[in-house]
């Protein structure tokens, strides 16, 4: 409504305007009312019909002209579908329904006789009324307009025919004060009608729009933060929104899932532990800090690890409800792992640098140590002080990590009441024994007392070979090497090191997928090789481990069948991996799926009385152990030495 | 009371009540505990899993059976869910793990013995 200057002197212009307005619809029609509007047409048409049938009974029971009332009213009806037909705008059609009830009361009323005539009269209100449910104030209008028409051009009748002017006159007037009357209620009712349903359909769409982008908005925060969340219930139920990382972590989650099942399908002990804690969460004995801090926070699934952590959202009084906060770790455990390497070696670097006799002193009691836990001369007494004792020294070096490490293992020997073991100082020794290494190599490897050398070179050249067995396979891999200079003589292990790269091609070539394939299935788009050196307990342990597609056993159940081998235990299928001929590679390349190189790697371990292996899970990689005694190849390579070589006299002194 | 087996998880319990104003007794294994609260009345009883003679579980099995016994809280260094579960169904409260932070150990004790009428 607008105020000008030239209205506000004008009031009664106003008034019109705002009359104007008001009985005027916006002109958009939006799909709701246009649905509700069509089906009220039709709805009139129905009607219709129904009151040509009420004529034509009217004008029988009364006697007068039943064809031309029939004629009449069938003609409005056709005048009524033929509008609706043709006229494109529903209002129009309403309009032109409005106009044809109204005229087909007039045919009805002089279908009727006498007392008839005058009842019949009521017809006219009844849909003046009625015509509201158009929500149209128009309509209402274009209803009365047809009914003052219609009794206008019968009074112009009985002016000519020579009745009553002032009957008739006064009787027009009347009717049409009532009409006016009824007419401004009505549009009244029908503009709030249009008001309240039609315009009200509009906000809600509008609101549920603006919800929906509000919904789009929090789903990319949940999915482009670096963690990833998602709520539980008090049964574990996972309720609400989460994020979309969860569901390619742990794969489609289905309706009803519990974190527990999410958890199970990568570890059954894992779920079983959290259902625990989470009990003992919900049963709020305990204080909820220690509760919550005795869940398992830690999930590996393949070569990831996830940390999760448990916070409570719930107001007291409400439900519980649990946010877990996701986060992908591993990178982050790598890298500081790898920091804590480095710190160490500086610290090596710089003892030898500044206090070299404490240095090497210190070296020699670690070496003794490792060697002890190896071969098991510590009983139980000696073991626990010998830990402490390296703690304590370890401590003073500038070995912060090795010292706590001592201490974790303490504490947990002193909460069991349990005296050392082998086992349990086990990664002491691992830790203890890398440092010593990583000693000698800084200071030449001409002291090593095994008389090794570092495996180092030959892992550095597996590298390169995978990197250009990557490039040529057109796949993107990240070849990573975890070694800890571990020392061997080489010669003796030869056989397996140079059959090792079997495996690595194995698992370019078939078991890390191309970039699409892994981005498809939400995988970095990097694949990743590790290739892995350790030792443990009188045993080198060699891995080659990947993230790619995994094994397939249903294909290598078929293709050892088809080799007649056996295939009804989960060991059978392992074997027939390394079997000479078996390839479930769809075609051979040039560099592998002949079935052979890996027959040949596993030739190798078993003639060094080892044992090899493969691990894996569809779709999250595979891996691939080798196991070796030591001590084997270490007498081969002397036996080989004294019967198929004659050293010559200069290079005896090895 | 704390029952455990390793003298040094019994130090570190009682030190840490004594300083937050509890009195704690000690037992070495369930058989030692359930003797000795046959004659003394506790407000919590804490509680280890792995004893000699007579472990954690069949502590409570026996203490269940006691007149008016204080609640349980075990101490373990696993969490194990099938000892976990047991444990509950024979009544204990919870769990804590070893090695505990003090103040969590505290404000359990708090928490459990304020219950008591």
């Amino acid at each position: 409504m607008d105020e000008s200057p030239a209205s506000a002197s004008r009031p009664h212009v106003d008034v019109l305007d705002r009359v104007l307005h008001y009985t005027r619809l916006p002109r958009e029609i939006a799909p709701f009312e246009r649905v509700y509007l069509d089906r009220t047409n039709r709805l009139a048409i129905r009607l219709l019909i129904a009151t040509v049938a009420f004529v034509a009974s009217v004008a029988w029971w009364n006697g007068t002209d039943v064809v031309l009332a029939l004629g009449l009213s069938v003609g409005i009806l056709a005048a009524a579908m033929t509008a609706a037909r043709v006229l494109r705008h529903p209002r129009h059609v309403a309009m032109s329904m409005a106009a044809a009830a109204m005229t087909m009361g007039v045919v009805l009323v002089h279908a009727g006789r006498g007392p008839f005539e005058v009842e019949l009269h009521f017809y006219f209100f009844v849909q003046l009324a009625t015509v509201a449910v158009y929500g149209n104030p128009r309509v209402v209008l274009t209803a009365a307009a047809t009914v003052i028409l219609a009794h206008a051009l019968g009074w112009s009748q009985t002016v000519a025919a020579g009745g009553d002017v002032t009957e008739a006159t006064v009787a027009l007037a009347v009717h049409a004060f009532f009409i006016g009357l009824a007419t401004i209620g009505m549009c009244f009712i029908a503009r709030v009608f249009y008001d309240n349903v039609f315009r009200l359909e509009r906000k809600v769409e509008a609101r549920t729009g603006q919800l929906d982008q509000r919904q789009r908005d929090v789903r990319l925060l949940l999915d482009n933060a670096r963690q990833a969340f998602l709520v539980i219930d008090a049964d574990g139920l996972i309720t609400g929104e989460r994020s979309s990382a969860i569901d390619r972590w742990f794969g489609p989650v289905p309706a009803r899932a519990s974190w527990f099942d999410l958890l199970r399908s990568v570890s059954p002990d894992l779920a079983e532990r959290t259902r625990a804690g989470w009990q003992a969460v919900v049963d709020d004995f305990l204080p909820v800090e220690l509760t919550l801090s005795q869940l398992p926070s830690v999930v590996r699934i393949g070569a990831c690890t996830l940390r999760v952590e448990y916070r409570i959202v719930s107001p007291p009084t409400l439900p519980l409800r649990a946010m877990l906060i996701v986060e992908d770790v591993t990178r982050a455990i790598a890298e500081e792992a790898s920091r804590a390497d480095r710190e160490e070696d500086l610290q090596l670097l710089a003892g030898l640098l500044d206090d070299r006799a404490w240095m090497l002193g210190f070296l020699d009691e670690v070496e003794t140590f490792v060697h002890d836990v190896e071969e098991e001369r510590l009983g139980a007494v000696e073991a626990t002080r010998a830990l402490h004792t390296l703690k304590g020294n370890a401590r003073m070096t500038g070995f912060g990590a090795l010292a706590a490490l001592c201490h974790e293992v303490e504490e947990h020997l002193a909460a069991e009441a349990r005296p050392a073991s082998p086992a349990a100082l086990a990664p002491v020794a691992a830790r203890a024994g890398r440092l010593v290494r990583r000693a000698r190599t800084m200071m030449g490897a001409a002291h090593s007392p095994s008389g090794g050398r570092s495996i180092r070179s030959r892992l550095e050249r597996l590298r390169e070979q995978a990197r250009q067995a990557a490039a040529a396979a057109g796949k993107e891999v990240e070849v990573m090497l975890d070694h800890g200079d571990l020392q061997l003589e080489l010669d003796g292990w030869s056989p397996i090191l140079s059959n090792l790269v079997h495996a690595i091609q194995n698992a370019i070539d078939h078991g890390i997928e191309a970039t699409e394939e892994r981005l498809a299935a939400g995988k970095p788009r990097r694949g990743l090789l590790v290739v892995r050196a350790s030792e443990s307990r009188g045993n080198v342990v060699l891995e080659v481990e990947d993230d790619g597609r995994g094994p397939c056993w249903a294909d290598i159940a078929r293709r050892a069948r088809a080799l007649g081998l056996p295939t009804d235990t989960p060991a059978h299928l392992v074997d027939a991996v390394f079997q000479d001929g078996l390839t479930t590679a769809g075609r051979v390349t040039d560099t592998s799926g002949r079935g052979v190189g890996l027959a040949a790697l596993r030739a190798a371990t078993r003639t060094l009385g080892g044992t090899i292996t493969l691990r894996g899970q569809a779709g999250r990689g595979a891996t691939l152990r080798i196991e070796v005694p030591r001590t084997n190849a270490d007498r081969r390579r002397r036996s080989s030495a004294s019967l198929l070589r004659i050293e010559p006299p200069a290079r005896a002194a090895r | 009371m704390v029952i455990d087996d390793s003298t040094t998880v019994r130090r570190q319990v009682s030190s840490a009540l004594l300083e937050a104003g509890f009195e704690v007794l000690e037992a070495n294994d369930g058989l030692d505990g359930l003797d000795r609260l046959r004659h003394e009345r506790v407000d919590l009883v804490l509680c280890d899993v792995n004893m000699p003679r007579l472990g954690g579980l069949a502590f409570l099995e026996g203490y269940r059976r006691h007149q008016d016994p204080a609640p349980v809280v075990m101490l373990t260094t696993e969490g194990e869910p099938t000892m976990v579960s047991r444990a509950r169904v024979l009544g204990a409260k919870g769990w804590i793990v070893k090695p505990f932070r003090a103040d969590l150990l505290v404000a359990a004790a708090r928490r459990l013995t304020q219950r008591m009428p």
